[in-house]
């Protein structure tokens, strides 16, 4: 199989782009250099991204072949090819992943003392324990499901652990049994510790049991499988789809949807998996024989289970950051100056607190705030909730549609309501994804106004695993475009012009065409320009044509796309003044940072947006400069440490290809640099000394 | 300070600290949308808009078409102006002014409209007329002049172009010293534009025709030859700065600049232009005609490039209700409508000697009588505009020249003054000689109480001071005025013959008496 894109092609494949950073992903799960339940972890991630792929990427392609669309548009692959090729790259990753986790995972979670056994190695009495188990808390909740010619296929629910079971009974013919395996029950179960720790999965505990489910029948053969439905576009959130104005007449529920792949255990018989496949409507190539654990998702909860002796990596927690004060002084701190977190290197904890000191402090008249996703008995909510008990005006945008989270998105609306906040839910057809604080609070000399703007969601958990940005602010320009933000948010405004801040849909991407066509403008043989900007995924044609002019004209675009990126960077004549690199490392890239050198007068922005049409056109979005010089430059320093990274970065080729990037004299992690300065900024080394900062010797080309 | 008590689920109100800075509320209530500010006054006067929030509503279509707001329409500006409500309550908001445009004021059920207001919100909303508009746009724009002293030595016109009209105001020396209201706008010159359906000259002809008609009727009015300035305020050419990259508080564009982007205007429908801009679509609409009058009037006057103002109305309300927070008063640019004034007397023909005498001898007896009458800046402004103006009537005939002066002065403008206040400076004018006020009076009777007492006193002042001065020769120049024992007593120095005056304020200082409960008596000093 091939990767490449015609030669005259002028953009890359999103869905080929995307498969390379999650084979990255793969990649760290083989890196033996990683504490083995780090690797496990990024395998659980490698399979997650996997599902939510063919959920929404690959059926969009199906949907779109099926309904007739077909992109025949300049520089275009056909659907139907770049299928194929897709189809053909993820039988290649899935090998590679169950290769990884029965050859190298498994082993060495042995090595480190964690095993997960087969029912032939357990002892009679671990065996009994399992059996007493079963019958007292797993049977209850199995409900067999016959699947009979002449009626309807039993439903399957998408990514659902089912067993599927051919069961005979003398002198009568051959019946067929669906058993889906409780989702809410715990995927591993602890068996005994002689010699580590031992667990069993769900499945090989049920599996002994079948037959007591089917009294009078002999189970000839069974065999689990897994089946992932097409998603509801509109409910879309990581994978974007530019495909969506084409194919919406064939838009599906996520939970009814067409079946687009059947995950099943590589010893399933011919007849079951036949059977199967007919039921589910699918044809060979959607078929996935899997040699191990079926759904290895469960890798990433697992890891987390703090008492397993295996080696992890050691925590990076989050570093207090000595220039915020402590307490009450927050308030003042931040009228005085800008502050910018970099999470999770630092700690969330002042954004928490100002949010909780709000909430209680009589001086403050009202409390706004977006929310996209939010954790599990959140602080946030808390703070809310509290806030409108004690009067404040708090208004919560709260998005229902962020996907999986919509049940526990509703409960706490609710709960907001019922304290007496203001709870939106979302602006009608667009997606809130900005994330935006602000406080109004009556100080002796009038109106303040605090804000915190950032490229992270208000999510506790998530704050600790994704890189991200935030900034504190009493800006009197930012504060004010907040203000005016959520007047259009609430309703209570029209949009009207912008002192420092885009938003999208209204003027983002216009905004952003300026901004490079300035640069683009403004650069000469002398003096060329440069844009730097990181993001999660790159692919907005009109940008990235914005972008190849830049480079036309001599500016060195460097970018840091984690996932999908349309823009083939490195054609002669095309693109020769663009490079793109990828991070992936034990924090989720998450931050967007746009840097344009503007003739020197470097302007920096952060935001909520990637450069796709869905963050652009379909999103409420917001972008904001950061306009302290001190944190502008740091913003300056974070970029060239990411494009400096050649241990954990990637390389993207012309045609495709994530490629490792040429060892300098030394290597250089981003993510151990970033967390190495946390720690020393704590520990008074180089407080206010950028000076301290690790120097780089190979400066990115 | 606050009550932590405050029960769950009780309303969030504001918790007002006294003694912080006023938190006042603008709000304005136009031809395509209801917008609002609301700001903090510093203690050095000046102000920090807190909030700039706008709802379109298309009421200027409503009332120019079918002459009345329709109930759906008045609906939609009482939500708006709840919301507005809510927010001006959650600042704890001291002060407020909410002003009604052209459109409620073109309606034929404005009463309705501002009681509905009223009765649903607690908002005043006051119908102003279009020379308080430009009067309260210009305010904020002179002071967002102030820091450029070139313009205080040429002449500037300032115009806009507003969907119903437009309002036009000569500035000479950083004064206006005159204004004129002209029946041209947007919305007409889009019906104009539709007439011609798509035909790009035909529409740019029919609008320079108009155009110049306005410019003639501008210049037949205004004291001008040539200017050096030609300043637009309002949303279209706010737009065409903002389009044209234009920078600062006086942004420059010229004429060609205005051309093309009116053709690149023309060719998107107003939907897309509103999608492209994200501005509402009956302001897409009005750009281009806008642009191409803006092209035209440049090439008229002539000038080089058309200047660009971003001060709005809504600024130089802020500016008011600042100024009346501060000072007690709410009157903007006296000079400038004094000026007005003595335009007018001009265009009469008055003696304009005699008209300022009486002017200056009526402000010493409010002053004197301060105590008396508890009148403020306002009246006495009034007082002044109507001792200037008293005698206008005498270019119709001598004979019941205070009536001819009631009508020619309601049918006039006069720079600063609003409807009422020109029907009260008009019947002071009528009263200012023959009969008192009197209920059977159509025009005074139908004032409200206050104007009447307004009207009663004001002309009892003026009746007094032209008696004064009535050999219109100044005489008796300003004298030292007190109350004492029942009697106001105007001691003069000097030794001229007095006989003329005081044999007639003995005839005119009936009024006098029986509004203020006091004689007037002139007396030599020595």
């Amino acid at each position: 199989m091939t990767d490449e894109a015609p030669a005259e092609s002028r953009y890359l494949s999103r869905a080929l782009t995307w498969l390379g950073f999650n084979g990255r992903v793969l990649e760290e799960a083989q890196d033996p250099t990683l504490p083995v339940l780090e690797r496990a972890r990024f395998l659980g991630i490698f399979f997650s991204n996997l599902d939510e792929f063919f959920m929404i990427r690959v059926s969009g392609f199906r949907e779109a072949v099926e309904a007739g669309v077909d992109r025949q548009a300049s520089g275009e692959e056909s659907i139907t090819a770049v299928l194929a090729q897709v189809s053909q790259r993820c039988h290649g990753l899935a090998r590679v992943g169950y290769t990884t986790y029965d050859r190298e995972i498994v082993p060495a979670l042995a090595t480190g003392g964690v095993h997960f056994e087969r029912d032939e190695e357990l002892e009679p009495k671990e065996r009994a324990f399992l059996d007493r188990l079963f019958t007292r808390e797993i049977l209850p909740i199995l409900t067999p499901a016959a699947a009979e010619p002449g009626l309807p296929f039993p439903h399957v629910t998408n990514f659902a652990l089912c067993f599927a079971v051919r069961l005979a009974r003398p002198a009568s013919e051959e019946h067929f049994a669906l058993v889906q395996l409780p989702r809410q029950y715990t995927r591993w179960i602890q068996v005994g510790s002689r010699g580590g720790f031992r667990f069993m999965l769900l499945e090989d505990v049920v599996r002994r049991h079948l037959g007591e489910l089917f009294p009078g029948y002999e189970v000839r053969d069974s065999a689990l499988f897994r089946v992932t439905r097409d998603a509801d576009f509109a409910t879309d959130d990581q994978e974007e789809e530019d495909l969506v104005e084409a194919v919406k007449n064939v838009l599906k529920q996520r939970r009814s949807g067409d079946p687009v792949r059947l995950e099943i255990e590589s010893s399933a018989s011919e007849e079951i998996t036949e059977r199967l496949t007919a039921a589910f409507g699918l044809d060979e190539t959607s078929v996935y024989r899997v040699t191990g654990p079926l759904d290895l998702k469960f890798l990433i909860e697992f890891a987390r289970v703090s008492s397993l002796p295996a080696p992890r990596t050691p925590a990076w927690s989050p570093q207090p950051v000595p220039e915020v004060p402590a307490g009450e002084a927050i308030w003042d701190a931040i009228a005085e100056r800008d502050f910018l977190l970099f999470h999770p290197y630092e700690t969330f904890e002042p954004v928490l607190r100002l949010l909780k000191l709000a909430s209680q402090d009589p001086a403050v008249l009202a409390i706004k705030q977006v929310l996209y996703r939010t954790a599990p008995n959140s602080e946030v909510i808390r703070a809310l909730e509290n806030a409108a008990e004690n009067g404040k005006q708090v208004t919560a945008l709260l998005e229902l549609q962020a996907r999986f989270d919509e049940e526990r998105n509703a409960a706490w609306a609710r709960r907001l309501e019922d304290a007496g906040v203001q709870v939106l839910y979302g602006l009608a057809g667009l997606k809130t994804h900005a994330k935006a604080l602000l406080i109004v609070r009556r100080g002796p000399g009038g109106i303040e106004r605090y804000a915190h703007l950032g490229t992270g969601n208000y999510n506790e958990r998530t704050v600790l695993e994704y890189s991200d940005l935030s900034l504190l602010t009493s800006d009197e320009d930012l504060c004010a475009d907040l203000t005016a933000f959520f007047n259009v948010v609430t309703g209570y405004s029209e949009p009207l012009p912008w002192r420092r801040i885009a938003m999208a849909p209204l003027g983002l991407r216009r905004r952003f065409l300026e901004l490079i066509r300035r640069e683009t403008e403004k650069s000469t043989p002398e003096d060329p320009g440069q844009i730097r900007a990181k993001m999660n995924a790159l692919v907005d044609k009109p940008i990235v044509d914005a972008l190849y002019d830049a480079s036309a004209a001599g500016v060195k675009v460097l970018l840091n796309v984690r996932g999908s990126c349309v823009l083939r960077p490195g054609v002669k004549g095309l693109s020769e003044n663009i490079r793109v690199v990828s991070i992936v490392d034990r924090f989720l890239e998450h931050s967007r940072i746009f840097e344009f050198r503007n003739g020197g007068e470097t302007e920096t922005y952060l935001g909520s947006a990637d450069w796709m049409p869905r963050n652009l056109d379909r999103r409420v979005e917001l972008v904001f400069p950061v306009v302290e010089p001190a944190l502008r430059a740091r913003l300056g320093h974070i970029l060239d440490v990411l494009f400096a990274d050649n241990v954990k970065a990637r390389e993207l080729r012309s045609d495709g290809m994530l490629v490792k990037r040429a060892r300098g004299r030394r290597p250089i992690r981003a993510q151990e640099i970033f967390w190495d300065e946390a720690h020393a900024r704590t520990e008074g080394r180089g407080e206010g000394d950028r000076s301290a900062f690790v120097p780089l010797r190979s400066a990115p080309e | 300070m606050a009550d932590a008590t405050t029960p769950a689920g009780a309303t969030a109100m504001a918790v007002y600290a006294p003694g912080g800075p006023a938190v006042l509320s603008v709000i304005d209530i136009g031809s395509s949308g209801v917008r609002m500010l609301v700001a903090e006054l510093k203690p050095d006067g000046s102000v920090r808009v807190l909030e700039d929030v706008a709802k379109p509503l298309t009421l200027g279509r409503e009332t120019f078409r079918t002459g009345t707001l329709s109930a759906a329409s008045i609906q939609k500006a009482v939500n708006i102006l709840r919301q507005y409500r809510t927010m001006m309550d959650s600042y704890g908001v001291t002060h407020t002014r909410a002003v009604a445009t052209s459109a409620v004021r073109a309606a034929l059920n404005r009463d309705t409209f501002v009681d509905r207001v009223f009765l649903a919100t607690g908002i005043e909303v006051e119908v102003i007329e279009g020379s308080q508009e430009t009067l309260l746009t210009f305010a904020a724009v002179q002071r967002a002049l102030a820091a450029q002293p070139e313009f205080l030595r040429e002449d500037s016109l300032m115009f806009e172009l507003g969907a119903g009209a437009t309002e036009w105001a000569l500035v000479r020396g950083g004064e206006v010293v005159g204004s004129v209201t002209y029946d041209l706008g947007t919305l007409r010159m889009r019906d104009l534009l539709r007439a011609e359906s798509g035909d790009r000259r035909a529409m740019t002809r029919l609008i320079q025709h108009n155009v110049r008609e306005m410019m003639n009727a501008v210049k037949r009015t205004l004291p001008f030859e040539k200017v050096a300035n030609l300043i637009a305020i309002g949303p279209e050419a706010r737009f065409a700065a903002r389009a044209l990259k234009g920078e600062g508080e006086l942004a420059a564009v010229s004429a060609k600049d205005l051309r093309a982007l009116a053709d690149q205007i023309l060719a998107m429908t107003p939907a897309e232009v509103a999608a492209a801009y994200s501005i509402p679509t009956l302001e897409a609409e009005a750009l281009a005609p806008a642009f191409l009058a803006y092209a035209e009037l440049i090439r008229l006057n002539p000038v080089d490039r058309l200047l660009v103002a971003r001060a709005s109305i809504r600024d130089g309300l802020l500016l008011q209700v600042a100024k009346s927070i501060q000072s007690g008063s709410s009157v903007f640019f006296p000079e400038q409508t004094i000026t007005a004034a003595l335009n007018l007397a001009r265009k009469y023909h008055a003696d304009e000697r005699h008209g300022l005498h009486t002017a200056a001898l009526a402000r010493a007896i409010f002053e004197a009588t301060q105590a008396q009458h508890g009148m403020g800046e306002t009246e006495r402004l009034l007082l002044e505009v109507a001792s200037i103006v008293h005698d206008i009537g005498n270019y119709v005939a001598a004979r019941g020249h205070h009536r001819h002066a009631y009508y020619l002065l309601v049918n006039s403008e006069v720079f600063g003054l609003s409807k009422m206040d020109l029907e009260i400076v008009a019947n002071v004018a009528r009263y200012h000689r023959k009969g008192a006020p009197q209920s059977d009076h159509p025009a005074y009777a139908a004032l409200p109480r206050a104007a009447r007492l307004t009207v009663n006193r004001l002309s009892a002042i003026l009746r007094v001071a032209d008696a004064l001065d009535k050999a219109h020769a100044q005489r008796i120049q300003i004298p030292r005025i007190t109350v004492e024992d029942g009697e106001l007593r105007i001691d003069v120095e000097g030794s001229e013959d007095l006989a003329l005056e005081r044999l007639t304020l003995d005839q005119k200082s009936g009024l006098f008496e029986e509004v203020f409960g006091l004689k007037p008596v002139l007396r030599e000093v020595s």
